[in-house]
């Protein structure tokens, strides 16, 4: 079962970077200069630091995210947004991730 | 038949770069430049192992691509961590203003 | 055969559009107004390279360019890395 539950997480994040690549494509074809971004604090509840790492990479790949910065005590991701309209879009994204990552542990 | 498709393929990931290299250009700030650099060139690189993959049909190709990929995505979200660290560090950007920082501009 | 033309023609012209795509970087790196935007910019052209390296693969039909991809990608990811490492060291002394 957890074998599956990592089959899904690929699948998952093989979809979700070819939609991030294209989406960022399109801010750019759109002519924006990347004035509309901002810096927003999401708190997790992933312990295992291994998971923690894997999970600070996979934010790096969400449409129109990048994680910048953790804190040191383990529980808040600063991530930058490219756009800050699609915060709603983006805490849902990375609910289901995690929410996948604690199936598998 | 399938050269065609890996020459439409081909096509579309130069464009795709050239598209991030624009972007590069005109974005006027940091976060967003790291933006365009980790996510859109590793997509067109990924069009572009896909194009070798249909073109060779090895084993040992899709072993290599395979690695290849994966550096790709799992150690440039790294970089760019250590980027951004090192501009809050030195306060070369602040993250809520757009601007860059003036006095370190008078430094250099 | 006309299919093994176009992919040459294909190739040659994708890799005249990415020579094209290397200039808006190194006009970036040479106008940045700091220093990260510079170490930016370096990562864009070397991922550009690493494009042309395997649209020249696509193009000869030989597979022994993908070990240089291979090499390019290691040094892409820890070059920004030692880069940033010196200007930590520096960050220290200064302080």
């Amino acid at each position: 079962m957890k074998i599956f539950y990592f089959i899904y997480l690929f699948l998952y994040f093989g979809y979700t970077i070819v939609r991030s690549g294209w989406l960022a494509a399109w801010v750019i074809l759109k002519g924006s200069r990347g004035d509309n971004g901002g810096i927003i604090y999401y708190q997790t509840q992933i312990t295992r630091p291994m998971h923690l790492v894997l999970f600070f990479n996979l934010i790096s790949m969400t449409p129109g995210a990048l994680s910048v910065d953790l804190s040191p005590d383990n529980k808040t991701i600063h991530v930058h947004l490219l756009d800050m309209n699609g915060e709603n879009t983006f805490l849902t994204i990375a609910g289901r991730i995690e929410r996948l990552l604690l199936k598998t542990s | 038949m399938i050269e065609i498709i890996i020459g439409i393929l081909v096509l579309i990931a130069a464009t795709v770069i050239l598209v991030s290299s624009v972007g590069i250009l005109r974005f006027n700030n940091l976060y967003a430049r790291m933006h365009v650099v980790t996510k859109v060139s590793s997509f067109a690189l990924l069009l572009m192992l896909i194009a070798v993959n249909l073109l060779f049909l090895n084993v040992w190709v899709l072993i290599q691509t395979f690695i290849i990929f994966h550096v790709l995505i799992f150690l440039s979200p790294i970089s760019a961590h250590v980027v951004a660290k090192i501009s809050t560090l030195l306060k070369l950007y602040d993250p809520q203003s757009k601007t860059p920082h003036e006095e370190m501009e008078e430094q250099e | 055969m006309e299919s093994t033309e176009f992919l040459k023609y294909a190739s040659q012209i994708a890799l005249f559009i990415m020579t094209v795509a290397m200039l808006f970087p190194m006009f970036r790196l040479f106008r940045g107004p700091t220093l990260t935007d510079r170490i930016v910019a370096l990562d864009q052209m070397e991922l550009t390279i690493m494009g042309m390296i395997l649209c020249y693969a696509v193009y000869s039909e030989k597979q022994i360019y993908l070990d240089v991809v291979l090499m390019s990608s290691f040094l892409l990811a820890f070059g920004a890395m030692i880069i940033t490492r010196y200007l930590f060291k520096r960050k220290i002394e200064n302080d």
